[in-house]
Parts: C-alpha cells; sequence; structure tokens
C-alpha cells in the first residue's frame, strides 16, 4: 500500500481493538526548497503493526520524528491515541521510542541502565524483565561493561532493550533490525509479536523485508514526491 | 568505467618522507593559499607587543628584585606548575600528529618517526622553557642578592632537567595505559597535598623552611649537567624508536588534541569537559554493576548520582583541596575571600554535573525514563546539596581557625551548600553556544558572547543565592562575630532557590531540563 491507510479489516480479524494508535493527516514536510513528506496520510490502528519502507530518504524516519513529536511538520496533523504528540511525561510513558539514540550516563553500566529505565518508568527492577531482554538480545555478557565501550551492534542491541524493559502502548523503532546478526534479528521479530499479543502497537521503519515479514507487519511503502 | 581491483602486492618500499611533505606542501598551498607576508608581519607584531606588555611583570615575578628565602607557598607554587605541565603532556599526547595526518599518512605507508619528530621537538621546547621559568622562579627567591651566575644558570639547567624528565615520564606513560593511570592519580594525589599542606602551614602559624631545604646552586649545576645529557640521550633514544610507535596510541592522541582543538575553534568549553570524561569512563576499568538501583530504597536518578561520585574516587583529593584553599586566602582581601568560597562551592557542587549536561543537551533518555522535570530536578540536586553542603562546612570552619573569624562560619557553608548545588544545575545544563549566540565585534573580528557568559554561568547564581554568606564574609571580620541570623537567612534562601523551579507548573508535566 503506497502512503496509505492500514487495512482495517484485515486488522480486525487479528483481533485489532477499534480506535488509532497513531493517525497522520497530510503531512507535508519540506527541507528549505526540498519536499520530503508531501501530503502523507497513515492510520495505525491500535494493536496493528506497519512497517515503514522505501528508498534512502523517502522520509520514513522523518515520518517517525513527526510522530513522535520530535520534529514539527511543515503541514498537517498528527494524534497519537487521539492527541497530539508532546514533551510530556503522560505521552512519553505510552510511547517507547528508537528514533533518536539517548546520551547513556558515563560511569553507569548496561545492567544498571535498563535497572534506572525499569524503576523510572515504576517497574521492579528485580522481578526478571531486565534479565529476560538482556538474554533475549544477547547482552547478558555485557551486564558490567560501560555503554561507551561497546561496539555499533552492541548499542544497537542495548537501545532496543531499554526500549523494551519499560512499559509501552506504541512502539516506533526505525530500523530495529540495522547491524543485528540473522540470531538476534529472530529474536527479536519474535519479541515484537509477543508485544503485539499483549495489545501493543508498533510502527517501524525497516528495509529488510524477511525482518518485518517475520513480524508480521503491513507494508507501507514512501516513495519521493513528484516535482 | 575501470573495474575495482585489489592491490596485488604490497608496496615494500615506503614513500618517501620528503616527497610525502612536498606533496602536503602543495595540498595546503592549492588549498589555503601561500603564507600571507601580511599574517607573517602580524604574528611578529603579535610576539613583540606580548613581549613588550608582559615581559617586564613576567620578569618581575621570575626573577623578583628582592628574595624572600625559601618558603611553602613558593616551593608549593613551584612544584603544582610542574604538575600542571606534566597533566597538560598527559592530556595532549604528548606524541601526537594532527587527526588529519592520523586519518590520511598514519595508515598510509609513511614512516612515523617522520610524521612525530614535530610534535617530539615542541614537547621538549616547551618543557625546557616551562622547566626553565619554574627553576628561574625558585632561583630568583631563593638565592641572595645580588645573584652570581652560578644561581642564574642553575635555576635555569635545574629546571630545564626537571621539565625533561616530565617529558620522559609522559611518553613512558603514553606508551603504558597503566603507568599513566598511576602516575595521573599520584599527580592529582600529590597536588591535593601539596595545597593541603599549604593550608596546615597557614593554620600553624607559618612554616620558614630552613635556608639549606635546596641543595647549593653548583649542586644543582652539577645534577642538572648530568640528567640534561642522558635525558637527552633518552630522548634520543625515544626518537630513534618512533617507528615502533604503536598505531592506536597515536590515533588516541590524534583525537584528544583534535576535540581540543574543536573546543577552541567553536569557543565552546563545554566539548572538553565531555572529552575528559569520555577519556576517562573508556579507561575505567573494574566496575561491578551495583545492587543500589535494584534496591529501590533511594529516587533512581539520585542512586545514579551516587554510583558515578563513589566511581570518581580521584575527585576526593581535589574537594578536600579546594576546600582549604580559603583558608589560604582568609586574611586577603574579602572579595577574594567570597570569590574562593563562591566558586570552590560552585566547583564542588558540579561534581554530578556530566549527567545533567548529558540530560540538557540530548533530552532522549529523560524521555525514555518519561520522569518530569519536576522530579528529575528534584532528584538531581540531593547528591550535590550533599557534597556543597560538606564542602561549604569545610572550607569555612578550616577558614575559621586559620583567621580572624569567629561565630559558626561552619554552619554558614552548610547553609550555602543548597544554594550552590541549584547554581552548579543551571552551570551544567548549559554550554556556551546555547547561551550566548550574539557576537561581539572586536578589532580582530567578531567573538561569539557565549564562551564569557559560559564562564560566569551559575556564578551569578550563586552570588545571588548566597549573597547573606557574601555580606557575612565582608562585615563579619574581627571583632564582629558571626550570628546565627546570617546563618538562617543562608538557609531561607538556600531553601527558596531550591524550591522556585518547583512551582513553575510546566516541570510537573514536560521531560526536559
Amino acid at each position: 500500500m503506497r502512503n496509505g491507510e492500514v487495512s482495517a479489516t484485515r486488522d480486525r480479524e487479528r483481533g485489532v481493538s477499534d480506535g488509532a494508535a497513531v493517525e497522520v493527516t497530510g503531512l507535508t514536510v519540506t527541507y528549505g526548497s526540498t519536499t520530503v513528506l508531501d501530503g502523507v496520510g497513515l492510520r495505525v490502528p491500535v494493536g496493528a503493526v506497519v512497517a515503514l519502507t522505501g528508498e534512502n530518504g523517502v522520509g520514513k524516519s522523518t515520518l517517525l520524528r513527526c510522530v513522535t513529536g520530535l520534529q514539527a511538520p511543515s503541514g498537517g496533523v498528527v494524534t497519537v491515541f487521539g492527541a497530539a504528540p508532546d514533551q510530556g511525561a503522560g505521552f512519553w510513558r505510552q510511547v517507547a521510542t528508537t528514533v533518536e539514540s539517548p546520551t547513556w550516563y558515563h560511569g553507569l553500566t548496561v545492567r544498571e541502565h535498563l535497572e534506572l529505565v525499569r524503576v523510572a518508568n515504576g517497574g521492579d527492577p528485580a522481578d526478571g524483565r531486565v534479565d529476560e531482554v538482556s538474554g533475549l538480545l544477547g547482552i547478558t555478557g555485557l551486564a558490567d561493561s560501560l555503554p561507551i565501550t561497546l561496539s555499533s551492534g552492541q548499542r544497537q542491541r542495548f537501545l532496543l532493550a531499554a526500549t523494551f524493559v519499560r512499559p509501552s502502548r506504541l512502539l516506533v523503532l526505525d530500523e530495529p533490525e540495522q547491524r543485528l546478526d540473522v540470531g538476534a534479528k529472530r529474536a527479536l521479530a519474535g519479541h515484537l509479536r509477543d508485544y503485539l499479543a499483549t495489545g501493543g502497537t508498533l510502527l517501524m521503519a525497516s528495509h529488510d523485508e524477511q525482518f518485518w515479514r517475520d513480524v508480521g507487519a503491513d507494508e507501507v511503502v514512501l516513495s519521493r514526491p513528484e516535482g | 568505467m575501470l573495474p575495482v581491483t585489489a592491490t596485488r602486492e604490497p608496496v615494500t618500499v615506503p614513500a618517501s618522507d620528503a616527497d610525502v611533505r612536498r606533496r602536503i606542501r602543495r595540498m595546503r598551498v592549492a588549498a589555503v593559499g601561500r603564507v600571507d607576508p601580511s599574517s607573517v608581519y602580524c604574528v611578529l607584531l603579535a610576539i613583540v607587543m606580548a613581549g613588550v606588555l608582559v615581559g617586564r611583570p613576567l620578569g618581575a615575578v621570575v626573577w623578583p628584585a628582592e628574595a624572600g628565602g625559601p618558603s611553602v607557598p613558593v616551593l608549593v607554587g613551584a612544584a603544582l606548575v610542574l604538575l600542571a605541565f606534566l597533566n597538560v603532556l598527559r592530556r595532549t599526547g604528548p606524541l601526537v600528529v594532527t587527526r588529519a595526518d592520523a586519518t590520511w599518512l598514519l595508515v598510509a605507508p609513511v614512516r612515523r618517526r617522520a610524521l612525530l619528530t614535530p610534535a617530539l621537538l615542541l614537547t621538549v621546547f616547551t618543557a625546557v622553557v616551562v622547566g626553565g621559568l619554574v627553576g628561574l622562579a625558585v632561583a630568583g627567591r631563593v638565592a641572595g642578592r645580588p645573584a652570581g651566575d652560578t644561581a642564574f644558570a642553575a635555576g635555569l639547567a635545574g629546571g630545564a632537567a626537571a621539565g625533561l624528565l616530565l617529558v620522559l615520564l609522559a611518553v613512558r606513560c603514553q606508551q603504558c595505559p597503566g603507568t599513566g593511570r598511576v602516575v595521573d592519580r599520584l599527580t592529582g594525589a600529590v597536588a591535593a597535598a601539596l595545597v593541603v599542606g599549604a593550608a596546615v602551614e597557614r593554620l600553624a602559624g607559618g612554616y620558614a623552611p630552613p635556608g639549606a631545604v635546596l641543595p647549593p646552586a653548583s649542586i644543582v649545576l652539577v645534577v642538572a649537567a648530568t640528567v640534561l645529557p642522558l635525558a637527552a640521550a633518552a630522548l634520543v633514544g625515544i626518537w630513534w624508536q618512533l617507528d615502533g610507535w604503536p598505531t592506536h596510541r597515536i590515533v588516541e592522541a590524534a583525537a584528544t588534541t583534535g576535540s581540543y582543538a574543536d573546543a577552541v575553534y567553536a569557543i565552546e568549553p563545554s566539548f572538553l569537559a565531555e572529552q575528559g570524561a569520555r577519556r576517562y569512563w573508556r579507561r575505567r576499568a573494574g566496575i561491578r554493576s551495583s545492587r543500589l538501583l535494584r534496591a529501590r530504597r533511594v529516587p533512581p536518578l539520585v542512586a545514579q548520582d551516587l554510583l558515578h561520585v563513589a566511581r570518581r574516587p580521584g575527585r576526593l583529593p581535589w574537594l578536600i583541596g579546594t576546600a582549604m584553599v580559603p583558608a589560604l586566602v582568609v586574611d586577603g582581601p574579602a572579595w577574594l575571600m567570597a570569590a574562593t568560597v563562591l566558586v570552590g562551592a560552585l566547583a564542588a557542587a558540579s561534581i554530578t554535573g556530566e549527567a545533567t549536561h548529558a540530560d540538557a543537551s540530548n533530552p532522549a533518555t529523560l524521555r525514555l525514563l518519561g520522569l518530569t522535570a519536576r522530579r528529575v530536578y528534584g532528584q538531581r540536586l540531593v547528591v550535590p546539596t550533599g557534597v556543597a553542603v560538606l564542602w561549604g562546612a569545610l572550607a569555612l570552619g578550616v577558614a575559621q581557625v586559620a583567621g580572624d573569624l569567629s561565630g559558626p562560619w561552619w554552619a554558614l557553608g552548610v547553609a550555602a551548600g543548597p544554594a550552590a548545588a541549584v547554581a552548579a544545575l543551571y552551570r551544567a545544563r548549559a554550554s556556551a553556544s546555547s547561551i550566548g549566540t550574539i557576537f561581539i565585534d572586536t578589532p580582530v573580528g567578531a567573538f561569539p558572547s557565549g564562551v564569557l557568559l559560559w564562564l560566569v554561568n551559575g556564578v551569578d547564581v550563586v552570588a545571588v543565592l548566597a549573597l547573606p554568606t557574601v555580606i557575612s564574609l565582608f562585615t563579619a571580620r574581627a571583632p564582629e562575630a558571626l550570628d546565627w541570623s546570617a546563618v538562617l537567612t543562608q538557609a531561607a534562601v538556600s531553601v527558596a532557590g531550591c524550591l522556585v523551579p518547583l512551582f513553575r507548573r510546566s516541570t510537573a508535566r514536560t521531560v526536559g531540563l
């Protein structure tokens, strides 16, 4: 489907509840004289999973940034769970994203970062969730490492782990499969399916067709605006 | 299109140094043009003007008209300058190439010796100049008047020899990171011990070391004459082995000095702090995950700050050392005492500034944590307040013992602690580029105001919130005693300063600082 709405019929068949998690109408983003997104519409029902695809530079990450409120669009309307995305704590308790890379705290180990995220979001760091996610993403052995010493692939796993140890209703992931090996991608796809099964909604950008098909995502192809 | 091919055989003969230099020179000329004679004239004129302007005062500092004999401040000051020079050498390499050379020439078949020789020569030259000046400054205060040529030569040669030994030590540290870590810790501990020693000497009412604390000039000259050739031989040995110098050490030093150059070019001092922090934590080993966060006995960001402080124990000697400084100036002008207390308390409270700066420059982590600005602010205030309270109590308590102060000064230090913590948070949040985008026109070009504002950022806040303390430092001098009402006033102002940001409605809702 090109720049359009996700099929609500198919979503309802999968047990998706009514209502939109994300609704984008007439979204336009321009950088100077370059128009990246031109009147894009997108509807992601609650419980659905959508993969934005398309060649480099068509505006996948830009669309995700607009959905998370990290970038103001030049035109159009974006709502997340019926309200405009904002910088309030209430919004960020529902939405978890890897669109932006956090600056990890110096001197805090990988394990301590995950526990910090879990505690700050009101979770119990000793309930096994941190261990489970660390095992899933293969970073258990990095528990005592400082983030500054991690490789780019390990950082990607760490960022995903930090995103998964906290509760959320909507995951906005920018190429979550990048820099992951085949086994990790498979484990990640399984985890995302579990997330959806528990009622979560997923909007992601991806270049890996096998991966987003494994997750069970509906594809929305973005293309470069004409002219 | 030509097919992409792999080189069948590696080049066995390295490019000649002369060819490489000639090619680089041509490329630079093509890029930026030849050196303009007017630029050379301006540089020479600037050097001459600097010599005229600061030559005489510098001469008076290095070689005063009258010698007061050896004293603790002179010896401590000389040692601190040499330790600071060693620190600079450690931070800059000392064997380093530019980032561009590290990227293009280090990985090319070019001889390392040719690349690193300029850095070695510059380091040796600087060490001889700095060491020689320090040696002269000591000799100028110790040698009786009229001082003979022997005293002059001994100061110069002894200082130069000390400078070269520091270069050898720094190069050794660059080769062996383990040795480097030990030397860095020792340098910090010795510097703090020297400051504490100077403060104790002050508390004890002054101590005049015997004239024989330093060896006679003739002996210094003989020792220097022995050390200098040996150090020179060792440096030649290092130069000879430069071809085998490990690449990763040079790349690391190039990245570090490159970021220093960025900080200077962008006039953004926070780059330096960030670079220093990255360097420290990249090398920090032996950390085990703590159970402090898992236990949930303290709020998460307080736990994080506590872990951060506990994992940088090398700062403790500096904290104690700086707390002694007010005792050294307690009998000096009141403005100097006030400035020392304010800046010292601000520096002590800035001990957890890295995390606050990271949160302010990139709030992505706070969004991940889902914490409101109010909760972040409240939690981030706890540890700096504790540190500043202890520092203030120690600084003003010791100053009272050392000087002519009476009354509950230690309590005033405690009361001023939260004010310093609030100011430290303000300071940590800002970078020079974020607080001053206005350019000031100067005869030598436009200059961004950010760096000037950054220098006083936080100091202005602590100056306002610690006004009762400042007023007391000006007025409650002997025979007047400090009154408890001043302490209570300071406590009230400090608490008010802490609470003001919490009353902003937006802080209860938004993420970020």
